[in-house]
């Protein structure tokens, strides 16, 4: 038995979902957080079923890509569940009605039901019922409540068959069903209500959305400061640091497999950054100078989802965006961006047109940085000074603004326009917000460690065999003259393929002048993007505009990389 | 009852004005897309605020809060309550 989980968008579809199966899908508090289908197992009376979080629809007749991916899952099921939100049963009614008319057999979830109450509406829950014609169970699915009814009801589930009606008719009917179960007694603003509205006003707006970022990016740098200097650090020099020193006296302190497992000594001693074995540096990187960073940008990413801010700020950002031929919504894909470039790329399919796809997308693979390659920078160039940071991240936001209004002005077509539904503001569920945060943490750890291993003991097979002097010989001139970087920083940017972590890693390997270790930051982070997000690009984009994405990437990253060379050396920056 | 200056675009109406939408312009896409998050001909509407310079404008409807670009609001043609009798 195949069961698929559909709705509305925002309506719980994805917590239903983990309540349901065990199996923790991502949520969120906007609209358009599942893009793809999860699948999932339950048991029903003793049976196992397969259950399937279908991303969130208002209608069987798509407008964006992940609707559509809804609308094509239809045809696989032998039972709905339609999550409703019982808080706004009028808007949900209409996909209700749409696949009731479908020949599959239909059982309603009512969900947030426990928000109805204090909202002031009354729902008549046996005459919804009886009009409709298939169960409708209350669930509350936040608070884990009609979970069970669910399941007990599956069995009960009922085809209808309504007659096709047209889109008229459709919400003709939803008017008629609202007047007969629903009733509603005022209830006065609450002050989250006046926070709502003081967020998507121009003035009160922007105060609000600088004061969020700001404490947003002070959170993210102290709790990842934090764990660095009393977790990692203690852990890494107080205890790893003796048995490495022990392992490398065992191996008489050099030799092949003394340089790969623990690396060079620097000045005799092991550096957990520049010795570049696969027990030093392959383990610090990912563990000591990533990982908190991955921590505190998804702990902080997950408030700011599951609050429901995010709708707010892409309103706010609509006008800026449009300029980059894009409107506010893809305000969010951006940010996921700055977590990690996979599923940010995945997350562009809230977008309508491919044209919007396509430059978010490139905008997203070239300007935005991963929180990997952010950690390693602000780590290595934030040493340096943090004017050195500042020049980066600058350098990184200007070339994503102006790379959208040339992506603009050329493409033809004429970019969507903005239409969403901002969700009310919620406290973030804590069970569910540490989840996410566990779910993309491992998800980090399974996904990252592996190839920066991988990449660590490339760099030292390539260093062993000259490998790399072939290519080198090939891009040098480049490399070069127009960046102004030393030779060796092409096996670095080469590297940035496998893993921008690591390459950053072997910038600092090279002793760079501020202003080169600044230049081979921006390089790294706009040239090509790592092997997972390139995969990724060629499943969404598909493979023509792969190329032409790849193109704008290496063009934009050696002619900005060569003005940011040629501007730092006229204005005496070393 | 109603005059013509009764019946104006979103995108015209006050903020905190409230009214019926009347009639969608523009082609079926536009209609079609509106249609599918709720709004439709019929629907009381509040607006709740707008931004400046073709900015994306928002509303209540329902008891949900929706926000859409300056140039759909132009296309939903509201007859607000304040002018009636």
């Amino acid at each position: 038995m195949k069961i698929l989980l559909m709705g509305n968008p925002n309506v719980g579809k994805s917590v239903l979902f983990s309540r349901l199966t065990g199996v923790h899908a991502i949520s969120s508090n906007y609209p358009g957080t599942t893009v793809d289908f999860t699948r999932g197992f339950l048991r029903v009376h003793g049976r196992k079923a397969e259950i399937i979080d279908v991303p969130g629809s208002y209608t069987l007749d798509p407008s964006s890509e992940a609707e559509k991916v809804a609308a094509e899952m239809l045809g696989t099921g032998d039972v709905i569940i339609n999550v409703v939100n019982a808080t706004s049963l009028e808007r949900n009614l209409y996909l209700t009605l749409q696949l009731l008319e479908r020949d599959i057999p239909m059982v309603i979830a009512l969900n947030m039901w426990d928000d109805t109450r204090h909202r002031g509406i009354e729902i008549d829950l046996n005459r919804l019922e009886e009009i409709l014609g298939v169960p409708v169970v209350p669930t509350a699915a936040i608070a884990g409540q009609g979970i069970r009814e669910l399941v007990d009801a599956l069995p009960r589930a009922r085809r209808v068959g309504h007659p096709a009606r047209t889109r008229d008719e459709r919400w003709v009917r939803v008017g008629q069903i609202i007047d007969q179960v629903q009733q509603i007694s005022h209830k006065h603003h609450r002050w989250f209500e006046r926070l709502e509205d003081a967020s998507v006003k121009p003035l009160s707006g922007f105060f609000i959305a600088v004061a969020v970022l700001s404490l947003s990016f002070l959170i993210i740098r102290y709790l990842g400061e934090s764990i660095i200097r009393y977790g990692m650090d203690p852990l890494f020099q107080g205890l790893w640091l003796p048995l490495l020193d022990r392992l490398s006296a065992f191996f008489g302190g050099a030799g092949i497999f003394h340089d790969i497992l623990i690396g060079k000594k620097i000045d005799g001693s092991i550096d957990f950054v520049q010795s570049f074995g696969l027990l030093s540096s392959g383990l610090y990187v990912p563990f000591a100078m990533v990982l908190p960073y991955i921590i505190s940008f998804y702990f902080v990413l997950g408030l700011l989802e599951d609050t429901g801010y995010l709708p707010r700020l892409a309103v706010l950002m609509d006008t800026a965006m449009h300029k980059l031929g894009l409107h506010g919504f893809a305000i969010i894909p951006t940010l996921l961006g700055l977590g990690c470039n996979v599923p940010a790329i995945l997350a562009t399919r809230i977008l309508e047109s491919r044209r919007e796809r396509f430059i978010a997308a490139t905008l997203v693979a070239i300007a935005i940085p991963c929180a990997s390659l952010q950690a390693m920078i602000i780590g290595l160039v934030g040493g340096k000074g943090w004017g050195y940071l500042a020049i980066v991240y600058g350098t990184l936001f200007l070339s994503w603004v102006l790379l959208g209004i040339i992506l603009n002005s050329f493409m033809k077509g004429l970019s969507p326009e903005l239409l969403i539904e901002i969700p009310p503001y919620r406290l973030p569920p804590w069970n569910l917000l540490l989840q996410k945060l566990l779910i993309r943490v491992w998800g980090f750890l399974l996904e990252a460690v592996p190839i920066v291993l991988g990449a660590v003991l490339v760099v030292n097979l390539l260093y062993m065999t000259n490998i790399f002097t072939f290519i080198a010989d090939f891009v040098a001139p480049v490399v070069t003259g127009v960046l102004g970087l030393p030779r060796e920083a092409i096996t670095a940017l080469v590297i940035g393929f496998l893993r921008k972590d690591v390459a950053m890693g072997m910038l600092a390997l090279l002793n760079l002048s501020g202003k080169e270790l600044v230049v081979g930051s921006v390089v790294l982070a706009m040239s090509f993007p790592c092997v997972a997000t390139f995969v990724v690009l060629l499943r969404e984009l598909g493979v023509r505009d792969l190329v032409k994405s790849t193109a704008i990437m290496l063009f934009s990253a050696i002619a900005v990389g060569g003005i940011l060379n040629g501007v730092l050396s006229q204005i005496g920056v070393k | 009852m109603t005059t013509a200056d009764s019946l104006k675009s979103l995108a015209d109406m006050k903020i905190e004005e409230s009214g019926t939408i009347v009639e969608i312009h523009g082609g079926e896409g536009v209609s079609t897309r509106l249609a599918a998050i709720g709004v439709i001909p019929g629907k009381k509407i509040m607006k709740t605020s707008s931004f400046s310079v073709r900015g994306p404008v928002t509303i209540k409807i329902d008891r949900a809060q929706l926000a859409l670009g300056y140039g759909m609001a132009d296309k939903i043609m509201v007859r607000t309550d304040g002018s009636a009798p």
